[in-house]
């Protein structure tokens, strides 16, 4: 893998390890095994996914940080995700805050990090 | 120019210590000086010989004040070691002691790499720069006072807590003596006679358990336990549940006619270490302080059966409570002291010896209630079983003590040999033809005049065998047989004794185990509490304000017991005398602005010292901050980044990192 | 280790960061310094109060700076002087790598131990060992220039 794909990946980690969701379910895994009874391997694949996840909206924040308001066609270029898996992630985060729509380019709405 | 977090201009003096050869012989210091001096925010780098050294310290104050430097950089020894020296100079200097780090290029660098000393001098540089960087993103803090109270709650009333007790009550301490058994004077009260002076134990501790009752400093409280404990140095708040003896402490006499005429009669005697008997209602022992009696629920008839009630009928003072209940007490103190004291290690999983077995094999401790004037056979030694003298007694060393084996603890418990001589010795003065031997491994008569004691021992006629007890058993004329190896003459001998005394190990209290998670102490692994550091500070814990002495630590003698005792109630004084501490600021800080309340941090603080409360319309996190110890879990836990650990913000130990590579 | 060790045109000399909390393992190090232990000069220390301080995000950031390898080291359990914060490291410790792995970086690069403040001899071991564990793995993909070079 290059550099700068590692790199990236590497930021959009530390953003991911800064937001809300890892943060919480860092400190809460073994509170949830016990009430969920799930096995560990339960566990690690709930960790694993929602990690996967957030790395994924790691790197389109780290894109918007970077290069300001992007189209869903210019993030899912950046970051390789297709396009419909960023469409979803960007609504997720514009749930909980950390993504708004900012303006318009052509014919698809941009989208920016708040 | 280099910038602090707040933006505004730092001025870095960087100070790098040859410490003789020690740093100056691997690592090139001028080489390191020349480099700092070049990096941004640094206004001059200077080297000296021995920089904690008054030269040292004056050129760091002096410099401090002409170059009018805000930011100072030591390149020397560990933090751990001199920190607290150099914080101080440059506080001497008028900067706040928080603008100052510390880059450890002697334990991590120059003492660790001598063959390398380019590769060592170019991490001192990275250290150094490291260090810089971390300093241009501190803050100036202030230590913090706390008023304490004045009070001390000390946990476990033998000769340790007495100790501590009459030492702090008669400084005008106010002191609580929580002692879990009816009576205050733990395993000494049990004791015969001491070694080496052989002065009887109660004659000597008599006079202190009196002390203590009669102090006006002094609130003894007796048959209870701590439940439960809040707070942090200087302010804890204390549970405590008192046990109910169904006796009115404030009526009661100590006549003892309700003992004599309690139809239960025959239950084994904890005094006496399963010896002697009881009855349901008792006074624990003569000199028991308090002289009160109390009952004993599992073997009341009245509080099993509902029958009896016969000891309320004859008591003339009125002092029977049936109904009494269990007492919670809240205590406000200062500093804690815990004296919990020890058990003796119950010898019964050795089948080899058979103890539980073979009633005349008995542990050091029953025998010493034999040999007391106050015992269950009135001071005359005989056999349980037929109650004959015995002619020959023999003793095995280091039992439960020195061995892996599971059960058993591999450290030496420390008084066995000395309390087998002493036993020995006044068996041998009892009854001048008795034979007594003792079978040992080695002879630890380490303290003052214990080898001397020994010696005595030995013109006594008391036996030594060196060799381990391989097994005991009952012949056919009833006589123990003690096979044991005899390693100086390399023979494998069988005695018959008519007595074995089994010198059993110490092990913590029971309870010890709860009792250090109640006060958040942590155990050693020998399961003794652990003190702060095992040379320098041994009656602190790593609390402050808990102090921890006696056997409580490990197995000791008495002098030891109390020479501890004695420290850990100067420390309480020390701590308590002005009354007030300075704590030191590296603690959680909450941007309130940022806090969402959601309590995350709260959750996972195990000091309890951040809580979620209400700040006008909001609910946001405060910081207790005398009870927060500077962790950063919660830090770590919170999601917007709200809560920060001063000195080491996320901010700050990032620009550590970050300057890891130049 | 001999002066010689490590300067082979070729080899290269790895850039480890180690976090080390104050009451044990940073003490440990002391140690080893205290009895002249030796070992390679790869390391540099970051002293924090308690393993449990260590957000992941600076360990995140070590590897985006072009550490070789991370070390996050801390009091043995039950020791902790804060209770259980080097537990809470220890968790953090698997998702730290669980994300390496996601990410495409040897997890080996990220070690989590248990050093006490008596275990000086460990604390030289465990850099010898980690040392030699990084230089088989290769310098990190983002190095940009070699260690030490000012």
């Amino acid at each position: 893998m290059g550099k700068p794909e590692l790199k990236a990946k590497l930021r959009a980690a530390e953003l991911a390890f800064s937001g809300e969701r890892v943060r919480w379910l860092l400190g809460r895994a073994r509170h949830i095994a016990e009430v969920g009874k799930l096995k560990p391997e339960e566990i690690r694949e709930l960790l694993r996914s929602m990690l996967a996840e957030e790395l994924e909206r790691g790197l389109i924040l780290s894109e918007l940080k970077a290069r300001g308001p992007l189209t869903v066609p210019e993030l899912s270029e950046a970051t390789g995700l297709p396009r419909k898996r960023v469409m979803w992630h960007l609504i997720c985060m514009m749930k909980d805050g950390r993504i708004a729509i900012s303006g318009k380019k052509g014919d698809y709405y941009t989208f920016s990090s708040i | 120019m280099a910038l602090s977090e707040s933006g505004n201009e730092v001025r870095i003096g960087v100070y790098i210590c040859h410490c003789g050869t020690n740093i100056a012989g691997v690592v090139d210091v001028e080489a390191v000086r020349r480099y700092a001096e070049r990096l941004p925010g640094v206004v001059l780098a200077r080297t000296y010989t021995y920089m904690c050294s008054e030269p040292g310290q004056k050129l760091i104050k002096d410099t401090i004040k002409e170059y009018k430097l805000n930011r100072v950089v030591v390149a020397a020894c560990s933090p751990r070691l001199h920190e607290p020296t150099f914080r101080r100079c440059v506080a001497e200097a008028g900067l706040n002691p928080y603008l100052f780090e510390m880059a450890n290029i002697r334990e991590h660098c120059s003492w660790v790499h001598m063959e390398e000393p380019e590769r060592a001098t170019e991490k001192a540089k990275d250290l150094v720069r490291m260090a810089i960087s971390k300093v241009s993103q501190l803050e100036p803090l202030k230590p913090m006072t706390v008023s304490v109270k004045r009070d001390v709650l000390i946990i476990g009333g033998g000769i340790a807590g007495i100790t501590a007790a009459l030492d702090l009550a008669n400084a005008g301490f106010k002191v609580y003596l929580v002692e879990r058994q009816p009576s205050i004077g733990g395993h000494m009260a049990q004791l015969d006679k001491t070694f080496p002076t052989m002065d009887c134990s109660q004659c000597i501790l008599t006079p202190k358990m009196v002390d203590v009752a009669r102090h006006p400093n002094i609130e003894l409280i007796t048959y209870a336990e701590v439940k439960a404990l809040e707070g942090y140095v200087g302010n804890f708040k204390v549970k405590i549940e008192k046990k109910p003896r169904y006796v009115d402490e404030d009526k009661c006499t100590g006549c003892g006619v309700c003992s004599q005429k309690c139809p239960v009669k025959k239950i084994p005697d904890e005094f006496n270490a399963g010896l002697g008997t009881r009855s349901a209602i008792y006074i624990p022992f003569p000199q028991a302080i308090p002289h009160i009696a109390v009952i004993d629920p599992e073997h009341c008839l009245y509080l099993t059966k509902g029958k009896c009630r016969v000891c309320e009928k004859f008591c003339q003072a009125n002092a029977i409570d049936f109904e009494q209940k269990p007492e919670e007490i809240e205590l406000d103190v200062g500093a804690i002291i815990v004296a919990t004291g020890y058990e003796v290690y119950d010898p019964t999983q050795d089948e080899e010896y058979g103890y539980g077995r073979y009633e005349d094999v008995i542990t050091a401790l029953q025998m010493e209630r034999l040999l007391s004037a106050s015992g269950p056979t009135g001071g005359v030694v005989v056999r349980p079983s037929d109650k004959a003298k015995p002619k020959k007694v023999a003793y095995v060393q280091c039992v439960g003590s020195r061995s892996k084996r599971p059960g058993h603890a591999p450290y030496c418990s420390r008084i066995c040999c000395m309390y087998a001589i002493k036993q020995a010795i006044q068996l041998k003065e009892k009854y001048p033809d008795i034979d007594v031997c003792i079978f040992y491994i080695d002879l630890r008569t380490f303290g003052r005049g214990y080898e001397e004691f020994y010696w005595r021992a030995q013109e006594a006629g008391v036996r030594f065998i060196r060799g381990r007890v391989g097994e005991i058993w009952r012949n056919r004329e009833g006589k123990l047989v003690v096979r044991a190896e005899d390693t100086l003459s390399g023979r494998v001998l069988e005695e018959p004794f008519d007595m074995v005394v089994l010198s059993a190990g110490l092990r913590p209290a029971a309870g010890t185990k709860d009792l250090a998670a109640l006060l958040k102490i942590p155990l050693g692994p020998d399961g003794f509490f652990l003190e702060a550091h095992p040379k320098l500070r041994p009656v602190d814990t790593v609390v402050d304000g808990i102090f921890v002495c006696g056997t409580a630590t490990g197995p000791k003698d008495i002098v030891d017991t109390v020479a501890q005792a004695k420290a850990a109630a100067a420390g309480a004084m020390a701590l308590l005398s002005r009354g007030e501490i300075v704590v030191e600021p590296l603690v959680a800080v909450v941007d309130e602005e940022r806090c969402r309340g959601c309590g995350r941090c709260e959750e996972v603080c195990e000091f309890g010292a951040i809580k979620v409360v209400e700040k006008g319309e909001r609910l946001v996190a405060e910081v207790n901050e005398a009870l927060c110890k500077g962790c950063g879990a919660c830090s770590v836990r919170c999601p917007t980044g709200a809560v920060k650990v001063r000195h080491f913000k996320p901010g700050q130990v990032l620009a550590v990192v970050r300057a890891v590579r130049s | 280790m001999s002066a010689a060790e490590g300067k082979g045109v070729g080899e290269f000399e790895p850039l480890i960061v180690a976090f080390c909390c104050n009451w044990c393992s940073y003490a440990g190090a002391d140690l080893a310094g205290t009895s002249r232990i030796q070992y390679p000069p790869t390391v540099r220390i970051i002293r924090v109060m308690c393993s449990g301080r260590v957000d992941p995000i600076f360990v995140l950031e070590a590897f985006l700076l072009g550490a070789d390898g991370v070390l996050l080291t801390g009091c043995h359990p039950g020791d902790c002087h804060y209770i259980d914060g080097n537990m809470k490291a220890e968790m953090r410790a698997r998702y730290i790598r669980m994300c390496l792995e996601e990410i495409g970086l040897e997890p080996e690069r990220f070690r989590l131990e248990w050093v006490s403040a008596s275990e000086g001899t460990k604390f030289a071991q465990l850099i010898k060992e980690f040392t030699e564990t990084i230089k088989k793995l290769g310098p990190s993909p983002l190095r940009v220039k070699g260690h030490g070079e000012a």
